[in-house]
């Protein structure tokens, strides 16, 4: 029995998870969605899109606070937006998409970050670009995995861990001083 | 200590990329389409606010299915008691339209006024240390149990049989009705009181419970016993 109230539980703070972030913040999922894709259609398709996410991920909605719980829904609805953007041929209208020319790095990261201003990081993180900035968001505050992230985005596994290394590096370029767009120093 | 930095930066970043889109006041209301497709997501008709009524609601689930797994309901069939529930506004009228029996538990009709004669059994609850026992009344149709804790939470069980009509003010109430094991239980809820009731082939039983629920503490101690 006890069985049966854990799940009965469990099954009742997923639902009222999901309904709580449908209620709270699907206008501003759409606004988010909209914005990228310009259209009602599409970013309808983004907002529900990053719900069939959210609840596949309510676990984990469950144990975050309601300000980064809101944060991870925006940021699901832009990636699932940027990814409807991209299969429409509209990735050159998507602002903020940098194609970043990686070097290696010797200095490794958390030393860069321990050397760096807090406000640097803040601003390197402005530069990098809504796409690896998100999944470092999810990895870094919300402690998401891989494969969770994945569900968020609606990317494949190996992109997301792609993303993942190339933001924390573009990240380190920026904070040691160079500027690797475009290979520029 | 980096990543820490790191977090928090991350969280700013997120909280200034979003202020605008709160700030922008434009409303869109969702497509028919839209909904069906988020209809299987959350699994409900209409959008209306989540609201604690609802977490209540689930909570008085939880505390009934705790006191299922002592009480033996074996579903048979001339004996499955009926709600007629007549909505009236702010109150709903509910009898129990039930088969009645004679002392030896013979079938004797439907509908007649006449009252069993004897509880074969008493029910209650145990609740632990939390709650103390501060009422307990017996009528010829009711046994009527109350305890409270100390915060204030009321706790009332009430067994019945023969024939009862009870109104109760719905006004302000959430109903939901829940099916477990065959039994059918409806659950009236608002945030500050919760009232089940169900029936077993001999008594009607009422559970209704004042005060705020939180998940911790209806997953206890909720185990009835036999007197």
């Amino acid at each position: 029995m006890i069985f049966l109230l854990l799940s009965t539980i469990d099954d009742i703070n997923t639902k009222n998870i999901i309904e709580h972030y449908y209620n709270n913040y699907l206008q501003d999922m759409f606004k988010m969605a909209y914005s990228i894709l310009h259209n009602t259609h599409d970013a309808e398709d983004a907002v529900h899109s990053a719900f069939v996410g959210i609840a596949k991920n309510a676990q984990v909605l469950c144990r975050i606070s309601e300000q980064d719980g809101k944060c991870y829904c925006i940021k699901s609805a832009k990636n699932m937006a940027l990814n409807i953007a991209a299969k429409n041929g509209r990735m050159s209208s998507v602002a903020e998409i940098h194609d970043y020319q990686l070097t290696s790095s010797d200095t490794p990261f958390e030393e860069v970050l321990n050397n760096a201003e807090y406000s640097d990081i803040t601003v390197a993180l402005n530069t990098i670009g809504d796409i690896y900035r998100d999944v470092l968001y999810m990895h870094y505050v919300l402690d998401l995995t891989v494969g969770q992230i994945s569900v968020a985005t609606g990317r494949r596994q190996s992109t997301v861990k792609q993303q993942l290394v190339r933001g924390k590096k573009a990240l380190c370029n920026i904070l040691s001083g160079g500027d690797h767009r475009n290979g520029k120093r | 200590m980096a990543n820490d930095k790191l977090k928090l930066a991350l969280q700013d970043s997120a909280l200034t990329e979003y202020l605008n889109i709160s700030n922008d006041n434009a409303e869109w209301t969702p497509s028919d389409n839209f909904e069906r497709k988020m209809e299987g997501i959350i699994n409900k008709r209409k959008w209306r606010p989540i609201s604690s009524r609802h977490i209540l609601v689930a909570a008085a689930v939880v505390i009934l299915v705790t006191i299922l797994a002592v009480f033996s309901i074996a579903a048979v069939k001339d004996n499955i008691l009926q709600f007629i529930v007549s909505d009236r506004g702010n109150v709903a009228q509910i009898e129990y339209d039930k088969p009645i029996y004679d002392s030896v538990g013979g079938l004797i009709g439907e509908g007649d006024t006449i009252v069993m004669d004897t509880f074969d059994e008493i029910y209650t609850l145990d609740l632990g240390d939390e709650y103390n026992e501060t009422d307990h009344k017996v009528s010829d149709m009711f046994i009527t149990t109350a305890w409270e804790n100390g915060e204030g939470n009321i706790i009332i069980l009430t067994q019945g049989i023969g024939n009862e009509l009870r109104k109760i003010d719905t006004k302000g109430l959430a109903r939901q009705d829940a099916e477990i094991d065959g039994v059918a239980y409806m659950i009236f809820s608002s945030d500050e009181y919760s009232l089940i009731l169900w029936n077993t082939d001999k008594y009607s039983f009422s559970l209704e419970y004042y005060g705020n629920m939180k998940y911790d503490d209806i997953i206890k101690q909720y185990e009835p016993i036999l007197r």
